[in-house]
């Protein structure tokens, strides 16, 4: 009897263990897995995936155990952007990250389910990404930085460095609509300020190369750059031949004067990707995209390269400069 | 007078001499007087006098081992004596003793000279008189050897065999000494046979100082026939070996030698003979100087060591005019001045030197020159540490009984300085850097860990690691490496050769060669050996005086040519003339302040110009375009003056204190004066080489004007000395470092790599929480850096370490709101620090073309603490001007 009951509490326990065992190798949850879709990396795509891989540390995320961040950076080949969301899907990603309009657009036509968090520099509700910022509607939210608001911003940050300015060059892709929209808010911004807005639509890289080199400058001209793909690829030949020409530049973006531009006035990226992480942990903890809402940028920073204003023969009071968050030197 | 000169022409040899020539010798003669039993000289003195009997008795005795005096001769009034040294140029063959009081006459080796040159027939006379007195001494040794041999014989042939192989064996040792015969010759007893032998047989074995014996010289003869007959020439060599490797073991280096000479183990011998030279030299020169005569001519030419000290003894004899023969022959069979103009300076140097009977300084030159001709690429530019490590693999073959090197001075110091040397130098270290590199590489390619880079970046990562390591385990060549570097990202399609290879088509480069061209044109044109002793003519020649100028020769010179080890190989040979002039010691702690002060501007303050070092330039290419715009050759200066004043003046203020000469210099400017004479009026390329000089040097600090980019500036003064042959072919492939280029060309497009690879933002990522919470508080992160770095240059070369950190720090600038040229400068102040002599070649150069007789590198180790503060404060001095100029925020 005695070694029945033994035999008995033997297999019980057995059991226990087999199933204790398999209801932990069951619970055990597999990592998150996050596609990160990019047209073309820059610096502002760096900082806001350096923010996002920080947020989801902070978050308490371990990338390799429970959460996976690949990043697909298509360099620039825009025409693979449709194909390459295309295979995110097939791959089963749980969340795709996007930075800028293409990126964004391909992913949204690519799936309808799978959520998509983006950073996008403008206002989403323009684009149509989300319905509204409280209610996005869709498989899509994300933070936005508002550049088209801060344009106004940037030229009076310009005219306060710069006082002499009058004239900004805009180089702008005239195919891109979202770069079209930039071009015309600037327009209207430049009115306001009284700046005159010199209008330098572009198609390709050769076009802009010929634009630079056409230019003629006179006193009181810079170079203003409004958000768009094709010109910030084209980036360090601007940055040269301002320099050489001696033309002020400021781009949309904390870390352009970092690169060579002189001024550089734009949402905190990194901040952009923390916040982005913030919305990502939600969706993993069983949100919906279609009720997060979408948050705005809070931080923007504004960087000044002293030694572009230097090899221009520019000189900033020392009291103005003091406004920059960072002096480049 | 009258009196003299009858007793002069009484004397046979002056008998053929007229009235006229008498007179001229009496004008020469010295009379000197000894009171009786005075020694006028000793067996081993030098020979520097023949000696003429006035008055008074002498007696000519011969020492003995042990200290047994035999007497040869005894001579009166107007015998004569002491002609066997002077002929001969041996040192004095017997003692004279005075027995009366007596009063000579003395007749001066150079006078003798005179004398022997205008009266040749002389020779005749003194030959007749030396043939005499052979005959006289082989007739009493034939005597002597008879009895002896047949007293030997009878003694050998009653002999026990274990007794008679315990004589033929101990034939081969010099003195035989009772404490270490067991050991020596592997033997027991010993001690006890010699007692019983020397009581019955007194003649063939007798005492000498110390308690030891010796063999007479004919029962030694006998016993090493009869070994050679019954053992053979092998046994005999064997035992001799075997016999150097315990003298070895006891210290004694001299009966080593002799030993190893005897077994015919030229290499054993030299190991030795060169580790234990100075301590040879000041015992037996004459010793050392008789062995490296032994040594096969083959042997003894292909080893420069054997030559220097060979000449070092010779000239501690006295023998000059050998240890000048010496070296020349050396040269010529190296193939002469041909196509070297800097050897050919040294040897013209040389022989006016000799016509001025300036002797050490002659053989000074003679050193340099021959030092030229063997390292010739190393002295423009190339890889002097690898001089240093000869010299200490040299020093440590004697691997039974291993000194300390003398770069080092304490037990600590060794074991450090070995150990870090020797994973860049030792041939196994090599083999461990190569499959580490590969281990690694392959780590990286393969497995693709995640360490939060892309796939490909990955991959370039692994061959920057294996390219460091390569770098630091010296596994291939700097320059060799670099190149595996850009065809590992060529030939993987991890780079597109336009982008990898750029450097090669990139300003620095050519800016670099132009550069490097300009520094081979004022080394070879002899305008920078020139403007040296110039500058230390116009200061006083005082040791504090030349301090100071030798710290500011070496601050101006820096400006003007690139290389470090071209800098100091050439300064040095000037630096021991003066320390030589001065009246010091070579090496002694005046020397070695000489030494210092001039290392303070040619190799320490580097930094001060942008063409102050290789190592400036390859930085400056590594900076950001537009940095390298705003700091044009004059805007370095500028910006990098402050720094170098503050290091100058604390450490000539600490040169002076450290290195106090022991004695009062000899106020003379006959060395520059000779030297100056020697180099004539100035040359054509001189005349060119100046004014390619002035033209880059204010091409430079125009740019704002003219904006002709340094690079053209400097490619237009290459081309005006090539085509008006001050460089010529020759020059162009020796003189210009094309190791360095080469180099340069592969690793200036790394930051653009790294950067579009996003390596260079994930290592910032690592360095950036040491730094950033001191973003504020820049003297501490200034700090941080340079202690980092002076950690990193124990494994990291100059070279290596600069492009290592400038790639690596240059995007924290950013984030610390620092100009990337502040990294740059601190990365290459603090890179100038060095403890142990392995870190920096120029140093073992300069002490590799002095033959160690400028400097000790104990006593320059002094400073090198003070150097690592001094470099500090003036980092931290320095950040309220680099402030004012905007460079920190």
């Amino acid at each position: 009897m005695r070694m029945k009951h033994k035999f008995n509490l033997f297999v019980i326990g057995t059991l226990i263990f087999i199933f204790g065992a398999s209801a932990t190798a069951a619970e055990k949850p597999r990592p998150w897995k996050i596609a990160v879709l990019i047209a073309q990396s820059g610096p502002s795509e760096d900082q806001t995936i350096r923010g996002l891989r920080d947020g989801l540390k902070a978050l308490g995320y371990k990338e390799g155990k429970n959460v996976v961040v690949e990043i697909h950076d298509l360099k620039g080949d825009r025409s693979a952007l449709k194909p390459a969301a295309a295979e995110l899907v097939k791959k089963g990603f749980d969340l795709i990250f996007t930075t800028g309009t293409r990126a964004t657009q391909a992913a949204m036509e690519a799936t309808k389910q799978i959520p998509i968090v983006f950073r996008h520099p403008a206002d989403p509700v323009e684009l149509g990404f989300v319905k509204s910022m409280k209610q996005p509607g869709g498989n899509v939210t994300g933070v936005a930085a508002f550049s088209g608001q801060m344009v106004e911003r940037r030229m009076e940050i310009l005219k306060e460095f710069v006082p002499g300015t009058r004239r900004l060059y805009i180089f702008y892709d005239s195919n891109n609509a979202f770069a079209r929209e930039n071009y015309a808010n600037a327009k209207k911004a430049g009115a306001k300020l009284g700046l005159e807005v010199a209008d330098r639509s572009i198609k390709s890289p050769e076009e802009l190369k010929n634009a630079l080199n056409a230019l003629q400058k006179q006193d009181g001209d810079a170079i203003f750059e409004v958000s768009d793909d094709l010109v910030e690829s084209q980036a360090d030949l601007i940055f040269e031949t301002a320099r050489l020409k001696g033309m002020p530049t400021i781009f949309e973006g904390a870390d352009w004067a970092v690169r060579g531009s002189m001024i550089s006035y734009g949402a905190n990226y990194q901040q952009m990707g923390r916040q982005a992480a913030g919305l990502v942990n939600k969706i993993f903890r069983g949100e919906k995209p279609m009720t997060l809402a979408a948050e705005r940028a809070v931080k923007y920073d504004l960087l000044v390269n002293l030694r572009v204003v230097n090899a221009i023969g520019l000189t900033i009071a020392p009291e103005i400069l003091k406004k920059a968050d960072k002096v480049i030197r | 007078m009258a009196e003299l000169a009858d007793a002069i022409r009484k004397i046979p040899i002056f008998s053929s001499l007229s009235r006229e020539d008498v007179a001229k010798v009496l004008g020469k003669l010295e009379e000197i007087s000894f009171a009786a039993g005075a020694t006028i000289f000793r067996q081993g003195d030098k020979g520097d006098a023949f000696y003429l009997i006035h008055s008074g008795t002498v007696e000519v005795v011969l020492e003995s081992g042990g200290g047994r005096m035999e007497t040869l001769a005894v001579l009166g009034p107007q015998d004569s004596f002491g002609e066997m040294a002077l002929l001969s140029g041996e040192p004095r063959s017997a003692t004279i003793v005075a027995v009366k009081d007596t009063t000579l006459w003395r007749l001066s080796r150079e006078a003798w000279n005179d004398l022997i040159e205008k009266h040749p027939v002389w020779l005749l006379h003194f030959c007749a008189l030396l043939s005499k007195r052979l005959a006289h001494a082989e007739h009493q040794y034939s005597t002597g050897r008879d009895a002896f041999n047949s007293l030997a014989e009878e003694f050998y042939g009653t002999r026990r065999a274990e007794e008679k192989r315990f004589f033929r064996h101990a034939a081969l040792l010099n003195t035989l000494d009772p404490e270490t015969m067991d050991f020596l010759l592997d033997a027991e007893g010993s001690k006890s046979l010699l007692a019983r032998v020397e009581v019955t047989h007194s003649p063939l074995i007798r005492s000498v100082d110390g308690g030891k014996r010796e063999l007479h010289g004919f029962f030694r003869d006998l016993l090493v026939e009869k070994l050679l007959a019954e053992e053979g020439q092998e046994t005999k060599e064997r035992l001799h070996a075997r016999i150097a490797a315990q003298y070895e073991a006891l210290g004694d280096w001299a009966q080593a030698v002799h030993h190893r000479m005897a077994a015919r183990e030229w290499p054993a011998a030299t190991a030795l003979i060169a580790a234990h030279r100075d301590d040879l030299l000041e015992k037996s020169a004459r010793f050392l100087k008789d062995t490296l005569d032994r040594i096969p001519p083959d042997f003894f030419y292909a080893d420069l060591r054997l030559v220097h000290i060979k000449a070092d003894a010779m000239a501690r004899l006295g023998d000059f005019t050998g240890a000048v023969r010496t070296y020349k022959e050396v040269i010529s069979q190296r193939g002469g001045t041909a196509g070297n103009e800097g050897v050919a300076r040294y040897l013209s140097m040389a022989n006016a030197l000799v016509e001025k009977r300036d002797y050490p300084q002659a053989l000074n030159s003679l050193r340099s020159a021959l030092q030229l001709m063997d390292k010739e690429s190393s002295t423009l530019g190339a890889d002097a540490t690898e001089i240093y490590w000869e010299q200490q693999r040299a020093k440590h073959v004697a691997a039974a009984a291993p000194e300390p090197a003398a770069a080092q001075g304490a037990p600590w110091r060794t074991f450090c300085s070995a150990l870090l040397g020797y994973c860049r130098h030792a041939s196994a270290g090599r083999w461990i850097g190569g499959i580490l590199g590969l281990a690694v590489w392959a780590y990286f390619w393969f497995v693709q860990p995640e360490i939060g880079l892309e796939p490909a970046a990955t991959k370039q990562f692994g061959l920057l690691c294996l390219t460091l390591i390569y770098w630091a385990f010296w596994v291939f060549p700097d320059y060799g490496v670099a190149l595996i570097f850009v065809l590992g990202l060529i030939l993987t399609g991890l780079g597109p050769p336009d982008e990898v290879l750029s450097g090669f088509a990139s300003t620095t480069w050519f800016m670099t060669l132009g550069v490097l061209g300009l520094g081979a044109a004022i080394t070879t044109s002899g305008l920078f050996y020139r403007a040296s002793l110039q500058l230390v003519r116009f200061f006083p020649l005082t040791y504090y005086w030349q301090i100071i100028a030798l710290g500011f020769m070496g601050t101006v010179i820096t400006a003007l040519i690139p290389q470090q080890t071209a800098r100091t190989a050439i300064s040095s040979q000037m630096l021991l003339n003066l320390s030589e002039s001065l009246g010091y010691k070579t090496p002694s702690k005046a020397s070695t302040g000489l030494f210092v002060a001039t290392f303070l501007g040619l190799g320490q303050l580097g930094f001060l110009y942008l063409t102050g070092s290789t190592s400036n330039l390859l930085a400056w290419g590594l900076l950001p375009k537009d940095v390298r715009a705003q700091f044009t050759w004059g805007y370095w200066f500028l910006a990098a003056l402050p720094p170098a004043l503050i290091v100058i003046v604390i450490m000539l203020v600490a040169i002076i204190f450290l290195f106090r000469p022991e004695s009062q210099s000899q106020v003379s400017y006959k060395m520059v004066e000779n030297q100056l004479d020697i180099l004539g009026p100035v040359s054509k390329n001189e005349w060119v080489t100046l004014a390619v000089l002035v033209f880059m040097v204010g091409g430079w600090l125009t740019f704002s004007y003219h904006r002709i980019d340094s690079a053209w500036i400097s490619l237009i003064g290459i081309c005006v000395l090539i085509n008006t042959g001050v460089l010529g072919w020759g020059m162009v492939k020796k003189g210009i470092d094309w190791e360095m280029l080469i180099y340069l060309g592969a690793t200036l497009s790394i930051p653009a790599v790294l950067t579009k690879a996003k390596i260079d933002q994930w290592l910032v990522s690592f360095i950036a929480p040491v730094i950033m919470p001191y973003v504020d508080h820049p003297a501490i992160a200034f700090v941080i850096i340079a202690l980092f770095i002076y950690a990193l240059k124990l494994i990291f070369t100059s070279g290596l370490a600069v492009i290592t950190l400038t790639i690596v720090l240059i995007p924290l600038a950013a984030e610390m709101q620092i100009s990337p040229w502040i990294i740059v400068m601190l990365i290459l102040v603090a890179t100038e620090v060095w403890f142990f002599p392995f870190q920096v070649d120029w140093h073992t150069l300069a002490s590799a073309t002095t033959d160690g007789k400028g400097f000790s590198y104990r006593m320059m180790s002094r400073i090198n603490p003070i150097y690592a503060l001094a470099y500090l404060i003036a980092i931290i001095a320095a950040i309220p001007y680099w402030r004012y100029l905007g460079l920190i925020g």
